[in-house]
């Protein structure tokens, strides 16, 4: 499925880290039996160092407050403006109600706004954002985005292929109704029959999933790392390159190529299936937040403004960029958009979740 | 390519210290994780320009076997 959009744009975005963070190096005894090699491999190949992973007490929604909160603090936009308030997460507060709905509680928002979660992991950050455009499109002017997941909390801290790998991180976007034209591509793709390549088996009502692979007696994320990998490289380069013919943008002449950072060793295949230069497709986030599902992308963003204000080289924010988002994962699903982030566009560096920002406990 | 500059690049993939040899079974070989099945369908790609899905990996059982899966491709 391909779409287009011509009245939709992202004004601001922020993102915000569980405080305690973990260093692959620390965890040589315990997740790798002391094989530093193996360690030295996963560091290398799937690019892996730091990751941010969150308390008992702290969830998605926690985190996407934060961000939302530095949003309206720094960005001049009136709660009283927003229509619309969109959560994606596969990691809510509570099954019911939504995660929208407590935002809506938590930020005062007006009581004329539509509330609603998207539950969509590795490719959610891009549903949300055609979600969103295409209800601008519709004549909705200010909507809220918030996308992210504390995955760790459904991975077991001993399995080599998951912990090493997944992060937690909440980020909030505003999405905004333009007056004069602004084009954004999107493409989809599903293949439902892999979907046992990434499961939490037993995580709500079904319990009696005849699965191939996962261990059907936990409820702990399982992922077949390798077959993913395959799909992937299967499927992406396509992909993207039927998003590059709808929309007649030439490859060379877009800035970022935003992957899901989910490994290096597919980012930087894809980079050298595309010709990219190393600096077009950032892989930094990778190496000190880990995997963050949905989270992955638009932290990814803030995190290439922190990497462009200390070389001094400044493209987001500073002038017209051309952007391409490509996020593989669960379902097997792959949702790929090219947006124009203007040079007003506010992105924010990573901030570390704080409680007293909030200025609340729960709610 | 001949087999032998395949089992070059194998053995290049798989970082082991031994000399592999066809025969070797996967199985006795330390470094055969999912992290060398990534580096396999990547070193594929790259020579030959296919993706082979990493379940078909999965089930190859010795080095000739990850031989065979490319061996369209080989001189003979």
């Amino acid at each position: 499925m391909k779409a287009r959009f011509s009245h939709a744009k992202i004004k601001a975005l922020a993102s915000t880290l569980p405080s305690t963070q973990i260093h692959l190096d620390d965890e040589l005894e315990r997740l790798y039996n002391n094989d530093i090699k193996k360690l030295e491999r996963i560091k290398k190949s799937v690019g892996l160092d730091t990751r941010h992973i969150s308390d008992t007490h702290t969830t998605t929604f926690d985190l996407c407050l934060h961000s939302a909160l530095y949003l309206f603090d720094k960005c001049g936009v009136d709660k009283k403006d927003i229509e619309a308030v969109i959560f994606v997460t596969i990691s809510p507060d509570f099954l019911s109600p939504n995660n929208a709905h407590l935002l809506h509680c938590a930020l005062n928002l007006p009581e004329s706004c539509a509330c609603f979660d998207i539950s969509q992991a590795c490719s959610g950050f891009v549903y949300g954002l055609y979600i969103s455009f295409m209800m601008c499109e519709s004549g909705v002017k200010n909507i809220l985005l918030c996308v992210g997941d504390t995955v760790s909390k459904m991975t077991h801290q001993n399995d080599q292929s998951t912990a090493s790998l997944i992060g937690d991180a909440g980020c909030a976007l505003l999405i905004e109704r333009t007056q004069t034209l602004y084009e954004s591509f999107f493409n989809f793709y599903a293949n439902g029959k892999e979907f046992e390549n990434i499961i939490v088996p037993n995580s709500a009502f079904r319990k009696n999933a005849p699965l191939k692979r996962a261990d059907g007696t936990k409820s702990f994320l399982f992922m077949d790392g390798a077959q993913m990998f395959s799909l992937a490289m299967q499927t992406e380069p396509a992909m993207i390159d039927e998003l590059l013919e709808f929309s007649r943008v030439k490859i060379k002449n877009i800035d970022y190529v935003f992957f899901n950072q989910s490994n290096a060793y597919i980012i930087n295949s894809l980079a050298r299936h595309f010709g990219l230069k190393q600096n077009q497709a950032p892989t930094q986030s990778l190496a000190k937040y880990g995997y963050t599902g949905s989270a992955s992308i638009p932290l990814a963003i803030c995190e290439q403004i922190s990497s462009e204000q200390t070389q001094n080289e400044r493209i987001l924010g500073q002038k017209n960029a051309q952007v391409l988002f490509s996020a593989f994962g669960v379902g097997v699903s792959l949702a790929n958009a090219l947006v124009n982030f203007d040079q007003n566009i506010q992105i924010f560096k990573p901030m570390i979740y704080n409680l007293n920002d909030t200025q609340r406990g729960y709610l | 390519m001949t087999k032998q500059e395949l089992l070059g690049h194998i053995q290049e993939v798989m970082q082991t210290q031994s000399i592999l040899k066809e025969e070797n079974l996967l199985a006795d070989i330390d470094e055969w994780d999912s992290l060398t099945i990534i580096a396999m369908i990547n070193l594929y790609k790259e020579l030959f320009g296919i993706v082979i899905e990493g379940r078909i990996f999965n089930e190859c059982k010795s080095v000739k076997d990850l031989m065979t899966l490319v061996e369209q491709y080989l001189d003979l």
